[in-house]
């Protein structure tokens, strides 16, 4: 008959003296507590992990058909870590678009001298996804443009040509809080 | 310099690689290189290296025509490098077909330019739009089946690669999409689906080549319903000659400025390797 229940079923295998038993009781409540303390910081690593991936890396698309200020954008958004392409023009753009998933989309609402396929652009991205960011360059100051891109959930306007630091933390802004 | 990416593709002739995928002929015991599939990427490290990516953008800009006809320079241009005895496949949308009165002679021109004999070469015909000129493309078809041209039909059962477009070209390859090629062995809709394209291939006198099978069991059970031809990556992925010839596929000698008749004997035993491989898949990836 067992006089103690609760006594650790260790010791009747193992046959240990009994001044062992609170010290590998101690051992074995240790190493419980740091599995513990482990697997919080792997939860919230993990959970962190992704707040911050969505902050810090994203995919980002410009299009622009200066291709030396796009080059200039993405030179200074990847040097932050984003994973950037550029476009320049609105088929280049819509064929990424349709191939690849991106978190923002940078572009301008005048692609072509002969017409303004920054809004078909947008339209575009919205039929496909309303969960990507959409940052305008706007130049024209055009309000009915303006009010028409802002009918399609364009996240952010910019002055053209925005300054490197006001675009990334336009950028930081928009993707820092989940989508 | 701000020009459009079509541009800049079209102006450089570097721009566009070109890649063989052999399409083998698995029978009992003679397995063989059919013929290899001449296929485009496009500019190396853009996202437009893939032909897919390539393709959908050059359809956005309308410019099938265009860049059809560049493709075709490519592949001439490297298919000249191989033995005079390996046919070639390449694509061509229906559209080009259609619309271009002019496409034969410029296709009889360009392989003449390199003394490549036209009985070579299948036409894969290709369409993602549904509009095409079926009148043009009925006599291009007929021009080109004049020369000694084969013809085949992608994606068979997708999208424009329907019935009518059966009827229209009149194959002599049926190629069979991925879409019905995977999983194959454990689903009876698609066992049903094949076997319907298999009986129309033999009563219009043609051939099914199965595209993209995944597994072994997949290409037993089509072998198992009749089909011999098969392209996919799990037999051979498409590579450039370079590649083909660093894996031991082909010997060194095919470099240009070997004679055509030493080429097609390293072919030949080029050819016995990948028969080899064939037979026990899968041999690259």
């Amino acid at each position: 008959m067992r006089s103690d229940p609760y006594r650790p079923i260790k010791q009747s295998f193992l046959r240990f003296p009994k001044t062992a038993v609170p010290v590998l009781n101690s051992i074995a409540s240790n190493l419980s507590r740091r599995l513990i303390k482990s697997a919080t910081f792997l939860h919230w690593a993990f959970w962190h992990g992704m707040c911050f991936g969505r902050g810090m890396s994203q995919r980002i698309l410009i299009i622009d058909d200066d291709h030396q200020l796009a080059n200039a954008y993405k030179e200074y958004l990847s040097g932050k870590g984003h994973q950037v392409d550029c476009a320049q023009e609105l088929e280049e753009a819509q064929t990424l678009l349709m191939h690849f998933s991106f978190s923002v989309v940078i572009t301008d609402l005048r692609l072509t001298k002969l017409g303004f396929g920054g809004l078909d652009l947008i339209r575009f991205i919205r039929e496909l996804s309303l969960k990507t960011r959409i940052i305008v360059f706007t130049g024209y100051g055009w309000p009915e443009l303006k009010a028409e891109a802002s009918a399609h959930q364009v996240d952010a306007f910019l002055r053209k040509p925005a300054q490197l630091a006001e675009l990334a933390e336009t950028v930081h802004e928009l993707v820092g809080v989940e989508a | 310099m701000n020009t459009c990416l079509l541009d800049r593709i079209l102006d450089d002739p570097k721009a566009l690689s070109v890649r063989f995928q052999p399409i083998f002929q698995l029978g009992s015991g003679d397995n063989q290189v059919d013929s290899l599939e001449g296929l485009i990427r496009g500019p190396s490290g853009t996202n437009f290296e893939r032909a897919d990516i390539l393709f959908d953008y050059v359809r956005r800009k309308r410019a099938e025509k265009v860049m059809d006809r560049t493709c075709i320079m490519a592949i001439f241009r490297a298919a000249a490098e191989l033995p005079s005895d390996v046919r070639i496949s390449l694509n061509v949308h229906a559209s080009t077909l259609g619309q271009n009165t002019d496409f034969v002679e410029f296709f009889r021109d360009q392989a003449g330019q390199l003394s490549l004999p036209l009985d070579r070469f299948t036409l894969e015909i290709v369409e993602h739009s549904p509009i095409y000129n079926v009148p043009g493309l009925a006599c291009s078809l007929s021009a080109l089946r004049d020369l000694g041209v084969r013809i085949a039909l992608d994606d068979v059962g997708l999208g424009n690669s329907n019935y009518q477009m059966i009827l229209d070209c009149h194959p002599d390859f049926f190629k069979l999409d991925i879409f019905f090629v995977e999983g194959v062995s454990h689903d009876a809709d698609r066992q049903a689906v094949v076997k319907s394209i298999i009986c129309l291939a033999e009563e219009m006198k043609g051939m099914v080549v199965a595209e993209g099978a995944c597994s072994r069991e997949d290409v037993s059970t089509l072998r198992r319903m009749g089909i011999k031809l098969f392209q996919a990556n799990l037999l051979c992925p498409p590579l450039p000659l370079q590649d083909l010839l660093a894996r031991g596929l082909l010997s060194v000698q095919t470099a240009a400025g070997v004679s055509r008749r030493s080429k097609a004997a390293v072919f030949e035993s080029a050819r016995r390797r990948l028969l080899l491989a064939a037979t026990t898949p899968p041999i690259c990836q």
